[in-house]
């Protein structure tokens, strides 16, 4: 009686749970749904040539895709993104860590990195281009510039907020510095820096474009600046729409791996948050 | 046989020497520049044998866990010595177990991980010290807790899991800061009587904080009160009751309460001071 009513409740419990899932996918299919059919009515009042339609937006990546600039232009922004992410990301931990431990070093150095990073970082691109070239590696360091500090912010952050009981407690068993280092300060700097890609990953396109629509021969970003050009309407809103799927998959892929790196957080908060 | 208040012999050698504290200060740096500002330890002397438990006492904030602390060796001493079998600490010493008052768990790991790392520690290979954290926390109750992580448990229940790693890493000498301060009254019996079985098997030296002067007679060989900050000792009180005993029953001898009655005194003199100074 008792067990047959336990094994029930569980029953209720993941249909409940399957019926939210169900619920959040049609939630979802509605919030792109909406607005592309409104855009499509609108196209028709407010006229094509300002604001195209979701109908030719979908015909231009269909033309691109066939004749390969799709994916030409795609993949040079994946590049520049994606390399100078990582890049940043890399050197965000280790200053992030240096600074986070040596106190002295950080509080003689905050006032520089923090005018460096209110520097507005898009006005470096012609440095770049001019060091750099207009392929890639321009792109890639504009990205790492403008990723590099948040990472580095919140790892310092990281570092200090650090639970000193749980190394006193590693250290009072004799544990060794790589134990601890592997034990205890990785794992906690693993959200941290899952915090800063996250916000990494918008940068890091705001970068590309931006250095594409500087100096460039390809890429979404100097595509946008090309179509505008002509006052092609349809091409720019796409290039728009693939940045946006991008970034969309960034995020997707992103959400994936913290799922599974940041389990032992369901009892805390994850229940309030979905 | 009915344990008796007084009885002569225990189960627990009392050789002098394991853990000698010898004129110990201990000075926070930081704010406050008054005199005995941010004095924790105020010239604490006292030693215990090998294999003795000694329980300690005092108002909140007079310096126990930092006590504990020096004795484990994360951080030196202001002034005096520590030593640990006869070897003056200047770093953390073998053999040592520290249940913090905080539980001091990794949030991303399981319990049966938390408490395996404490064995691995001691060197035991992966699987021998999972097999091991098995049975310490189904011994201790939590057999249905195992794969559960920090931030799904209870308090009582991750203080017992802390207890655990502890009891994993197979120390010589523990130190315990209040290691049953979170678990319920029935919890609470049947984790002391657990973990008192250990210690008179094996017999390692103890010291152990709490402020539930019952629980403190009840397990020691002797109590120990400190004064308010900074903290000082106030009196010793040697437990003459036989080995082994029982967490809770050992409350049951004749002359329990006047022994409580006496540290009680102590202590209630000491934490007025605290209050009316605040006060
Ligand atoms: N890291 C620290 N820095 C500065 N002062 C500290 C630090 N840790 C403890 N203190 C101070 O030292 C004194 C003793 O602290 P301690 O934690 O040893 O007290 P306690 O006896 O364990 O108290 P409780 O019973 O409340 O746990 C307190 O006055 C506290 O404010
Ligand atoms: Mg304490």
């Amino acid at each position: 009686m008792k067990a047959e009513s336990a094994a029930e409740f569980e029953r209720q419990r993941q249909l409940n749970a399957l019926k939210v899932a169900m619920r959040l996918r049609v939630d979802r299919a509605i919030a792109v749904a909406v607005p592309l059919v409104l855009w499509q009515l609108a196209s028709h009042w407010v006229g094509k040539k300002w604001i195209s339609s979701p109908v030719d937006v979908a015909q231009r990546i269909w033309f691109m895709l066939l004749d390969g600039s799709l994916e030409l232009h795609t993949w040079e922004t994946f590049k520049e993104a994606i390399i100078g992410l990582a890049i940043g990301v890399v050197l965000g931990v280790v200053f992030g860590i240096v600074l986070g431990l040596w106190r002295r070093l950080s509080d003689a150095v905050d006032p520089v990195v923090m005018g460096l990073y209110s520097l507005p970082r898009v006005s470096l691109a012609p440095l770049f281009i001019i060091w750099l070239g207009i392929g890639l590696f321009a792109k890639v360091a504009l990205v790492a510039s403008m990723v590099v500090f948040v990472v580095l912010f919140n790892v310092r952050e990281g570092v200090r907020s650090i639970d000193r009981e749980i190394i006193d407690a590693f250290r009072s068993m004799n544990a060794s510095r790589a134990a601890v280092i592997r034990h205890v300060i990785v794992p906690s700097l693993v959200p941290w820096l899952l915090t800063a890609i996250r916000i990494g990953i918008g940068m890091a396109l705001v970068g590309a474009v931006v250095g594409e629509m500087i100096g460039a021969s390809r890429g979404l970003g100097w595509y946008v600046n090309h179509t505008s050009g002509v006052y092609d309407m349809t091409g720019s809103i796409t290039a728009l729409v693939i940045l946006m799927i991008l970034a969309m998959i960034f995020n997707g892929v992103l959400a994936l791996i913290e799922r599974r790196v940041l389990r032992w957080r369901r009892g805390s908060d994850a229940w309030i948050t979905t | 046989m009915e344990p008796q208040l007084g009885a002569t012999s225990h189960g627990i050698a009392a050789t002098p020497g394991k853990i000698d504290i010898r004129g110990v200060s201990l000075r926070y740096p930081g704010f406050g520049s008054g005199e005995g500002s941010n004095l924790a330890l105020d010239n604490v002397s006292f030693g215990i044998g090998d294999g003795e438990f000694v329980a300690i006492i005092g108002p909140s904030g007079c310096g126990k866990s930092t006590l504990l602390r020096l004795v484990s060796g994360l951080f030196p001493a202001t002034a005096g010595t520590i030593a640990v079998s006869g070897q003056v600490v200047t770093k953390v010493p073998p053999g040592i177990g520290f249940l913090f008052q905080s539980d001091a768990l990794l949030p991303w790991k399981t319990a049966i991980e938390n408490v395996a790392i404490g064995a691995m520690l001691a060197g035991k290979g992966q699987k021998e010290a999972r097999a091991r954290a098995h049975a310490l926390l189904h011994e201790i109750g939590l057999g249905q807790a195992i794969d559960r992580y920090p931030s799904e448990l209870s308090g009582g229940m991750r203080k017992r899991v802390a207890l655990s790693r502890t009891m994993a890493y197979e120390p010589n000498v523990f130190l315990l800061d209040e290691p049953f301060s979170a678990l319920d009254a029935q919890t609470r019996i049947h984790v002391g009587n657990r973990f008192l079985r250990v210690l008179e098997r094996l017999g390692q030296t103890v010291m152990f904080v709490t402020h539930d002067i019952d629980e403190a007679i009840a397990l020691a060989d002797r109590v120990v009160v400190m004064t308010a900050a900074p903290g000082r000792i106030a009196a010793e009180f040697p437990i003459n009751l036989a080995r082994p005993r029982d967490y809770y029953q050992s409350r049951m001898v004749p002359g329990f309460r006047e022994l409580q009655g006496q540290i009680w005194d102590v202590l209630r003199r000491e934490m007025q001071g605290v209050l009316s100074r605040e006060g």
